[in-house]
This record gives C-alpha cells, structure tokens and sequence, in this order.
C-alpha cells in the first residue's frame, strides 16, 4: 500500500463515541447469545479484564485484554458481524504497544458456553461502567 | 502497432457512509473507452488496517460491515487499469462520522397538545441508520394546508431512545399543518431525504 497519510489515533470524542457504540453493541451480543443459548447459567469462575489502573480515558479500559477474550470466544459464536464490529471497535481503543494476553478458553462445550455467556455478561457490565458519567472525587456511589 | 491509451486518472472521489451497511465511493470519469478494472485502495481502524475493493467498468465500489465501523478515519486510493496500463488517484481522506448519511425518519403521529393552544406534538422514530454515538440535528419544515409557504424550525436530539418528540409551538388555533422532516448525524455533511409529509390539526381556540 503506497500511503503517504498518516491517521492520527482517535482523540478524547473519538474514543468516547467508540465507546457509546461498544455500549450498544455489547448489549445487541449479548440478548443474541442468551436467545440463542437459553437457560445457561451465570459463572463466577470466569473474569473479563475490564479497567487498568490508568484512570485517564481511554487507558483505563482494558482494550487489549478484553480484545484477546474477543478474539477467543469469536469462533463460538455464531453472529459474527457485531462480534467482528466489537473486536473493530476494540482495536481502535487499544495502544500500539501492548502485550497480547494468552485466553484459553473451556474445550468441553457446556463449560465453554457457561465461559462466553459470563465474558458477554461482564463486558455489557464493563461497558456500562466505562460509559457512566465521570463522578466528582469523594462522591460516593 | 496502436496507440497506448491509459485510463483516465480517477478523480472527484466521493464517499459515503451507511451506518453498519456500508461505505460507498464513487469517481469520475464515470465511462472509459475501453474496458477498465478498478482497485479502490483502503485504509481503516486509523490506518491500522486495509482491504481492497474491485470493480469493472463502473466507477463505484462499495466496502461492506463489519469491517466499516464508525467513528473512524479512512483513506481512500482508486487504480484504473486497462490493457494499456495503470494510473491512480491521488491519496484522500474520510472521516466517516462527515459522510454518514441516514434515511429519513418517519413521522408517525402528529396530534394537538390537549389543553394548550397553538402547538402540536409530533413524533416519529430515529432512523435506523443514525449512529448510536451521533447527535442527530433536525429540520422541520411545516405550512398550513391552503399556503404553499413552508416555514422550518432546525433543533438537535442526543437522546438515542428510538420514539422522538418535538413540540411545535406558535401556530394558528384551530389550523391543519403540514409537517416534513429531516435529519443528518451532526457532523455530517449529508441530510437525509425529507420524510413522508404528515398533517395535523391544533386545538380550537376556546
């Protein structure tokens, strides 16, 4: 590719709208994945990544990590369009520099699903967090 | 032996964004001569990425979801070909949240206010194609049913809920209007086409 452009990374309004859409999307995978798996149960064996220790948007998100898990679980879902949107979105968030971490994921099929259904459960939550309107310091919850 | 004749340089690239369905480019010249190939050069995810999109005799190509998702920053590099030879566009650059273009919303209801004179509550739905994270700005466009005068009031909505409503204030009692309405993501540069027109009466004047 002759490319003599150079793409700036997304900046803060960016990075926010990213989000918004990663927000409504993690919703959409999983109402999917729980209509289309019903009467799995919720596992508390299983944790998705979701904040860093760098408060400062959008290093706080755990993108590379949660990207790994996506990348993972993709191949055992069956709507791949808004899986592929979501790892998109992700790659945008996640800086040049970071380590990929290792996923493994359950082989024996039930476990398996308990494991996806629990990293959409938490990523919808992860979401949802990132996505909430910045508290002032000592406001409690 | 014949004369060469290359392509013309692909030029006035123009690009369009369909939220979650696609992004169209299209150039000109829009015929050639001869028969011409087309490889439409892509770079996305912030130039983190980039796929190609072919086309054949016809100055247009189209780059479909997952793999176009917004906000993002592309560019964009069209190669015509034919057996002469090749010759390219220059390099240009798509910021999609400027180009996202949504159908028009649809007016479903638009009803008096009860009990408050001279206003009508119109409400329709957020088209499909309007990005989660976009601010949408607004154009209504509105005339009482004898005149052929449109007036229009211009508002934005960030609520991303999918039933809007708007109230639209400081008409005549007792008065059948005609309502129009269109949208576009705030950054963008491309409106909607108008809705359906949709009518409505206000309150008698007591």
């Amino acid at each position: 590719f002759s490319h003599t452009l150079r793409i700036p990374r997304p900046d803060a309004k960016d990075q926010q709208k990213i989000i918004k859409e990663l927000q409504q999307l993690s919703k959409e995978l999983l109402e999917l994945y729980q209509k289309s798996e019903k009467g799995l149960p919720e596992s508390t064996k299983y944790t998705l990544p979701c904040l860093t220790s760098d408060p400062h948007p959008p290093n706080n998100i755990n993108s590379s990590a949660i990207l790994a898990y996506f990348q993972e679980i993709r191949r055992h879902i069956d709507n791949k369009g808004v899986t592929d949107e979501i790892i998109g979105q992700l790659k945008k968030l996640k800086s040049q520099d970071t380590w990929k971490i290792k996923v493994s994921v359950p082989t024996e099929s039930f476990e398996c699903k308990c494991f996806v259904l629990t990293i959409l459960q938490q990523f919808s939550k992860c979401m949802d967090q990132v996505n909430e309107p910045q508290r002032p310091k000592g406001q409690l919850r | 032996f014949g004369l060469a004749v290359l392509p013309h340089k692909p030029e006035n690239i123009s690009c369009i964004f369909y939220y979650r369905c696609n992004l169209t480019c299209t150039w000109s010249p829009e015929k050639e001569a001869n028969d011409t190939w087309y490889t439409v050069k892509r770079t996305y995810l912030y130039g983190s990425e980039n796929d190609t999109c072919k086309s054949e005799n016809r100055a247009s190509c189209s780059f479909f979801y997952p793999n176009v998702t917004n906000p993002d920053i592309c560019t964009i590099e069209v190669e015509a070909q034919n057996t002469d030879g090749i010759v390219k566009s220059s390099m240009t650059q798509w910021n999609l949240d400027n180009i996202v273009k949504t159908e028009p919303p649809e007016i479903y209801c638009v009803k008096p206010a009860l009990g408050v004179k001279r206003m009508v509550q119109i409400k329709w739905r957020r088209p499909r194609l309007a990005p989660i994270s976009s601010v949408l700005k607004y154009t209504l466009q509105f005339r009482t049913v004898n005149s052929a005068k449109w007036l229009e009031v211009n508002f934005t909505r960030e609520d991303i809920s999918i039933i809007q409503t708007y109230d639209l204030t400081g008409l005549q009692a007792f008065t059948e209007y005609v309502l129009t309405l269109r949208c576009a993501a705030e950054e963008s540069r491309f409106w909607s086409e108008w809705s359906q027109e949709k009518t409505g009466t206000t309150e008698e004047q007591a």
